[in-house]
């Protein structure tokens, strides 16, 4: 590279990675319209970024991508969704998505529950939609009662928490890596750290495990976390 | 001899995760000019600040209600100092100070480094200082070295957005896209851990390009 060249954020993901002690790589928050075949090649080249992609779809329907200036289709979202899981099977994705934005209909709104079932979307962050002043939406018209959009978010968000549970539940029995990073809330005896796909794992163990890598076997499924035992004890005691 | 008693700060943070970074800078900046402490209890602090968020309408109502819990204890103790700061303040600016006109400080996310010299202003002339502008890239220049929390590390790689998407305030409230120098992102100088869960920030919704006024020498990697 020259200087005053661009770089992209998949060469700094690969900069970042090189760098002794730098085991994990997160980012947020990307845009379709951003999520490029360089970012999807990290994917496939980095092992140390997290088996976690948050990228916010907002909508499930083409006709409300358009009103909300997204400048992507369902059908474009899908396919990268799908090169990306190519080179990552089992990612998790999560996403952001808006309901009730202005002009929605029953059957927009039946379009972002399929796209939300198409790809399993994983633990997500769901809203209505809040007219904000000067912007361009904030002027049309909004003519869905408050009744319907609460209805919708319902919904949505029912069937998110599903999804979300059951790739907790699909998830008892493997071995997670996580990354030790605190004293568990549950009690000083044991400690609490994120798997790959950003879940909290509290199991017993020593502070010193802190800041370290540790694989643990997930034996059950909280609605806010897993619980597990070391790899290692595991063994020991059978 | 007397000794200084050390002053307190206290912080509200509403909303998104790049608040919570643009808070961790706000402490970070006023340690090192004014050597304030955090504390997690309003009632004793010297300085209250309110980073907020105004995504939502719920949020921005928030603000002022907040507000009115601050007068209360600026009655009891006249050198508080209330500051106002986030994407409501980068919104709103004076007109903040018209509504609650007992509000020292009016900052946005871009001028948030400026902190120490609108506290200095603030005192020298016991009016309110407000500064909402977007200095662009001087914030990144102008950020004391961040420090890992933990076991993770937060770098910020970019501001704003420059998307427009029709419903989204952030452009207006955080301003347009800006890419920090590769340079800048380079984590060497750092104070890592051990093991690390690096997370790159972008603000708002975009983040590929990251513009590089690459110098190689600096990565030694």
């Amino acid at each position: 590279m020259h200087d005053g060249d661009m770089a992209d954020l998949a060469l700094l993901i690969d900069y970042a990675a090189a760098i002794e002690g730098i085991d994990r790589i997160r980012y947020s928050t990307s845009h379709p319209m951003a999520f490029s075949n360089n970012l999807i090649e990290a994917y496939a080249n980095v092992p140390e970024l997290a088996t976690h992609l948050h990228l916010p779809v907002q909508s499930g329907s083409d006709r409300i991508l358009a009103a909300m200036k997204r400048g992507y289709t369902t059908l474009e979202f899908k396919s990268k969704m799908r090169k990306l899981r190519k080179v990552r099977p089992g990612i998790a994705i999560s996403t952001d998505i808006i309901v009730g934005f202005p002009g929605e209909t029953e059957k927009d709104f039946e379009d972002t529950m399929n796209l939300v079932h198409d790809i399993n979307f994983d633990h997500s962050y769901s809203f209505i939609f809040s007219a904000r002043p000067g912007t361009p939406a904030a002027k049309l018209k909004d003519e869905t009662p408050m009744e319907t959009k609460k209805q919708r978010l319902k919904i949505l968000q029912d069937r998110l928490n599903l999804q979300a549970m059951r790739i907790s539940e699909s998830m008892i029995g493997t071995n997670q890596r996580i990354l030790v990073d605190r004293v568990s809330k549950k009690g000083a005896d044991k400690m609490s750290g994120r798997t790959e796909n950003n879940r909290a794992v509290n199991f017993v163990g020593s502070q010193d495990l802190i800041g370290q890598f540790v694989d643990i076997h997930i034996k059950e499924a909280l609605p806010n976390s897993l619980r597990g035992d070391m790899v290692d004890l595991a063994k020991a005691s059978t | 001899m007397s000794t200084t008693p050390v002053k307190k700060l206290y912080i509200k943070t509403q909303g998104c995760q790049m608040n919570e970074y643009d808070s961790s800078q706000m402490a970070n900046v006023l340690s090192s000019s004014h050597g304030l402490v955090e504390t997690k209890d309003m009632t004793e602090a010297d300085v209250i600040l309110i980073n907020t968020c105004s995504i939502r309408e719920k949020a921005q109502e928030k603000v002022f209600s907040d507000l009115g819990r601050y007068r209360k204890l600026k009655a009891k103790n006249p050198n508080l100092i209330i500051g106002v700061g986030g994407c409501v303040a980068s919104q709103e600016g004076e007109a903040i100070i018209k509504r609650a006109p007992y509000v020292d400080l009016v900052f946005g996310p871009q001028t948030l480094h400026r902190l120490p010299q609108m506290l200095q202003q603030r005192d020298a002339t016991g009016k309110p200082a407000v500064d909402i502008s977007f200095p662009e890239i001087e914030k990144f220049d102008m950020l004391p070295t961040p420090k890992a929390n933990g076991v993770t590390a937060f770098v910020s790689i970019m501001e704003g957005c420059s998307k427009y998407c029709s419903y989204c305030v952030v452009p207006y409230t955080r301003g347009v896209e800006i890419s920090r120098p590769l340079m800048m992102c380079s984590l060497k100088p750092w104070p890592l851990p051990n093991k690390v869960c690096v997370k790159l920030r972008s603000s708002a919704r975009m983040s590929t390009i990251i513009k590089g006024r690459c110098m190689m020498a600096t990565w030694q990697i």
